[in-house]
């Protein structure tokens, strides 16, 4: 590993910084601390949180010990116990839900026979930094046949060892399994790291179905660059779920390589973006066998000067014949100050392949809003109705307590944005 | 009433230009071209003026090794500008299309409307079609949207046609005109006219 993270070095110091999408330029990698102990969350105070992380924490209505462990001052101490019960009806099937650091420890030879084939250090120059300095981020296998019924949150995992600017999560879905992996959480997440760079690579076996869901709010501080890739054997699906709230610039594509017959991808994604924020966000889709399917879903909103950008790529090979692929993708503005771009590429390389794309921007029409006016809604509440039901087709596919604080935060965004 | 002033122009061949539209006035492009230029061609319009619009339908079908290399890009600089651009291809042999579509609504251009459309057809394996519409916009109170397709002819429709006592190649013809000449009744007759006269599928796209 020790090599690995070397010659992943080497690759980081060569490598550009990408002259597309938003403006990193404002990251300075020599201050930034590349490994901070696990333990030195804790010594920080309540006190020192900003009070408008507190505010929001307030409104949604998140726990008291939750609140401390979100705004990383302190650890939760009864989902401890939830873990352990968890873990041991996971072991009983198979299932192996570690922290990749323990994974590493465990089953060397599993990690190490995927770890960096799918994003290699090579890949871009955030995934060689996070080849070469790497630590936290989960690990997940499930055995053949196995379906794991309950999603795997990072949440419940977390909590023993902190979750690390480089995340390295690793998932193997054997074949015919099913697993649900969530990250993440709607609650503003409070960090003085101005750096997040994780990668994240699938493996979804013949038969299988593994749905990845994301729910980032970081802090507006934070520069969230992503490598997220994942590869579809043989009638395998694989489900990108990705919402986007918070964070100063986010830079993130969910790629799916479909390379079995048959194989399914579907990318569902939702970026809110307000003052000064930037969510570059969209997905890959690379149709490389016969028979694949892909859908890319994608809503966006930007106000008070935010910006967001679809930023998609799909791609059909030659071999893959008769690919059916739908792009959908929408954006709502809510005032003057605010931008939205659209950048969609297809490429065909096979005349069997039907694929489809649409896109349409506008603000919130006069006209529904009058029509709730005109029911008595107030200017403010008629357009947060509208922004949540803009957002409504992907907050919908959530699990039931991710999706209801999302909606509580769309609303709280909304406040204040009109009139 | 502002007399509306109106600007045609038509395309055979796809070419470098560029367009500025004052207020008020209308710019109106129709484009058939079957013989594709040797370099990547920028097309750009300049939406100056407010109430300024631009129309354009433009139609290529492409075979042997063409390559057809279009950039579009609109800007809109002023309000209520509006810009409609619809655009078809056919690719038979080892034909290929790159199209980029760049719509870019400015700050101060309120209540803009922008559309982009490109639909390709492929007709035979080798066939390529790539496109990339983009919108950019920096305000609120626009309407904006594209859309962009690939697909191969339609078997039905193709297996339709042939009952009628059409060869296969007879079918494909008239099926691929159908396709290309989808959005020309978009265009004031003249320009119309023009796209017709000068519609020639090549030679292999004829004998598919």
């Amino acid at each position: 590993m020790l090599e690995k993270r070397m010659a992943a070095l080497q690759v980081f110091y060569t490598k550009p910084l990408p002259t597309w999408g938003g403006d990193v330029s404002g990251i300075d990698f020599d201050t930034i601390y590349y490994y901070v102990k696990p333990t030195k969350g804790g010594a920080k105070r309540w006190e020192d949180v900003p009070p408008s992380i507190k505010e929001t924490f307030e409104k949604i209505g998140i726990p008291e010990a939750e609140r401390k462990y979100l705004a990383g001052v302190g650890s939760q101490f009864e989902s401890e116990v939830v873990y352990h019960s968890l873990q041991e009806e996971l072991q009983k099937q198979g299932v192996i839900f570690l922290g990749m650091d323990d994974a590493l420890r465990m089953h060397p030879a599993i990690v190490r026979k995927y770890f960096g084939t799918l994003v290699p250090a090579s890949d871009n120059k955030f995934a060689a930094l996070n080849t070469a300095v790497w630590s936290g981020g989960s690990f997940i296998y499930v055995p053949r046949g196995v379906h794991v019924a309950l999603p795997l949150q990072a949440y419940f995992r977390i909590n023993r060892q902190s979750m690390g600017q480089f995340e390295r999560t690793l998932i193997v879905a054997e074949e015919g399994s099913s697993v649900h992996y969530v990250e993440g959480c709607s609650a503003p997440q409070y960090t003085t790291d101005s750096l997040h760079s994780a990668v994240v690579e699938i493996f979804v076996k013949k038969g299988a179905k593994v749905q990845y869901t994301t729910i980032q709010n970081w802090s507006d501080n934070v520069y969230n660059l992503v490598t997220k890739r994942a590869s579809a054997d043989q009638d395998a699906r694989m489900i990108w779920l990705d919402c986007n709230i918070g964070s100063k610039l986010t830079m993130k594509y969910p790629s799916i390589i479909l390379r079995g017959r048959n194989a399914r991808g579907e990318i569902q994604s939702l970026a809110v973006a307000g003052s000064g924020q930037h969510q570059d966000a969209g997905g890959k889709v690379i149709h490389a066998a016969p028979d694949t399917s892909s859908t890319i879903v994608s809503r966006s909103i930007s106000r008070d000067g935010g910006r967001t950008s679809y930023r998609g790529l799909v791609r059909v090979g030659k071999t893959a014949r008769n690919a059916t692929v739908r792009v959908v993708c929408d954006a709502l503005i809510l005032d003057p100050s605010s931008r939205s771009d659209t950048y969609p590429t297809m490429i065909v390389n096979d005349a069997s392949a039907k694929v489809a794309h649409e896109a349409t921007v506008a603000k919130i029409s006069e006209e529904a809003l009058q029509y709730l006016q005109a029911r008595g809604f107030s200017a403010e509440h008629a357009s947060s109705l509208i922004v949540n039901g803009f957002a409504e087709p992907i907050v919908q596919q959530l699990p039931m307590e991710y999706a209801v604080e999302l909606r509580r935060l769309l609303e709280l965004e909304m406040t204040g944005s009109v009139g | 009433m502002v007399k509306a002033r109106i600007k045609t122009v038509f395309f055979s061949r796809f070419r470098n230009a560029s367009y500025t539209v004052g207020r008020n006035e209308t710019l109106i492009i129709g484009a058939y071209v079957s013989r594709a230029a040797k370099r990547a061609a920028e097309l750009s319009i300049d939406l100056a003026g407010d109430g300024g619009r631009v129309l354009m339908c433009y139609a290529y079908s492409g075979c042997g090794t063409d390559v057809h290399a279009l950039r579009i890009s609109v800007t809109h600089r002023a309000p209520r500008t509006v810009a409609n651009i619809f655009g078809r291809g056919a690719l038979s042999g080892n034909a290929s299309s790159t199209i980029l579509g760049i719509a870019r609504i400015e700050k101060n251009a309120q209540q803009a409307d922008t559309y982009f459309s490109h639909h390709a057809l492929l007709l035979s394996d080798a066939a390529r079609a790539s496109a990339t519409p983009s919108l950019e916009i920096e305000t609120d109170d626009v309407l904006a949207g594209h859309a962009a397709s690939t697909a191969p002819l339609d078997q039905d429709s193709l297996a339709y046609v042939r009952t009628r006592g059409m060869s296969e190649s007879a079918a494909t013809a008239v099926l691929v005109n159908g396709f290309l000449s989808h959005d020309v009744n978009r265009l004031p007759n003249e320009l119309a006219n023009r796209f017709y006269r000068s519609f020639r599928l090549c030679k292999s796209l004829e004998n598919t």
